[in-house]
């Protein structure tokens, strides 16, 4: 959420289209810490996560002027480059790494920056959601989105026929869209 | 249609594949219902992560999205840099420090690290006469850079010393290229001197030194 006087995504990257570094800046500092934070859940290591936030913003430059509104928020297209370079780069691995433990992740003394304070309120919002979910739902689709599984790999991980991996995943997706999305949940945070 | 819409959460997690994944493309083209509807599913997905603690990334990574995004602009702050750290604050020698800027290359990502902390600071290494031959950086806490405006003569290399008053100097390693780490606590001087490769035991042919104090 931003606040008053603050230029919009829209705006910063009309002027990135037209080369402005200073409107990259501004992106980098309001979207690099979410999304190095999904890197590091998604590929487990912090050099790759940096490689590839990286990539993210360079191809975000590049990709600039290709940007059209009507078809998502720039978070998403951001988060939309991030992902698919982080999962590419997971597909190509032979062996998924073991899991970092989150006080690796986060310890400020590792060279990982420090803690960012935010609005935790889209946090508690998408939290209930995915816990209004039924539990294997809710793990399908993270699996899916953090762990890049594909349906197969989830059909076998989670011991449940290829068919219904695929309708459980879209229906936890749906169900996901309508909680965040109605006045429901806004109404219980 | 109603077929490829149910194929939206899976393209829009990245797990369609081949025909299936063709024939929506095509169909989304055409179509701004498909469009609008994974641009819903995108903003919905992508809140996941709004789940995670934002972790702030290191300094570097900024520093060289900036080197690949905009590297014309990023040349002119280094060379100002270079100017004072080198000493060479006069035009006629541009096109040298242009070359020395190619040659320090692979030294810039450790100076790099020093100039984006505010809290350094910096003085002159000075020879017998007065003439400035380098610089140091240093942070109050201990650490220090020695940058040297030129790379040993062939055959030689630096050496960097530490001093108390009154005692013998001590070495702290040699280098041959014009940019060495270490660290000053604990001696009142710190000192450059040229010396055959390997180094020496005490310095043979001091060069200059920077009091700590």
């Amino acid at each position: 959420m931003l606040n008053r006087g603050v230029e919009p995504d829209i705006a910063l990257m009309s002027r990135l289209a037209q080369g402005d570094e200073r409107a990259l800046e501004e992106l980098y500092r309001r979207y690099s810490p979410s999304l190095y934070a999904l890197l590091l859940r998604m590929l487990q290591s912090r050099e790759e996560a940096e490689e590839i936030l990286q990539d993210s913003f360079v191809q975000l430059h590049r990709e600039a002027a290709r940007y059209q509104p009507e078809r998502g928020g720039v978070t998403a297209f951001l988060f939309t480059i991030g992902r698919n370079l982080a999962l590419s780069r997971l597909r190509s691995r032979k062996a998924r790494s073991q899991k970092l433990e989150d006080h690796d992740l986060h310890n400020p003394d590792q060279e990982l920056g420090l803690w960012r304070q935010d609005d935790p309120t889209d946090r508690i919002l998408v939290s209930r959601a995915l816990h209004r979910l039924e539990p294997t739902d809710r793990r399908l689709l993270e699996e899916a989105f953090f762990d890049g599984y594909s349906h197969s790999e989830l059909a076998e991980r989670h011991h449940l026929p290829l068919g219904t991996v695929k309708t459980r995943l879209r229906r936890a997706l749906l169900k996901l869209r309508e909680y965040l999305g109605g006045p429901e949940v806004s109404e219980e945070a | 249609m109603k077929d490829l819409r149910e194929l939206l959460p899976d393209y829009a997690l990245g797990l369609l594949e081949g025909e299936e994944k063709d024939r929506l493309e095509q169909a989304l083209q055409s179509s701004p219902e498909l469009r609008r509807e994974l641009t819903e599913i995108r903003e919905v997905l992508y809140r996941l992560p709004k789940n995670l603690p934002p972790v702030v990334p290191p300094p570097r990574v900024w520093e060289q999205i900036r080197r690949r995004t905009f590297p014309k602009r990023n040349f002119l702050p280094w060379a100002a840099a270079l100017l004072v750290l080198l000493g060479l604050g006069v035009g006629s020698w541009g096109v040298g420090l242009y070359r020395q800027y190619q040659a320090l290359a692979q030294e810039q990502a450790k100076l790099a690290r020093w100039l984006a902390d505010p809290e350094v600071k910096w003085q002159p290494i000075k020879n017998s006469e007065g003439q400035s031959f380098g610089t140091m950086l240093w942070r109050e806490e201990g650490p220090c850079l020695m940058v040297l405006r030129e790379p040993p003569p062939p055959g030689r290399v630096y050496q960097a010393w530490g001093r108390k008053n009154g005692e013998e100097p001590v070495s702290l390693g040699v280098f041959s290229g014009r940019v060495f780490e270490t660290d000053y606590e604990g001696f009142d001087f710190m000192g450059v001197s040229l010396e055959p490769p390997g180094g020496s035991p005490q310095p043979t042919e001091p060069l200059g030194r920077v009091p700590t104090s």
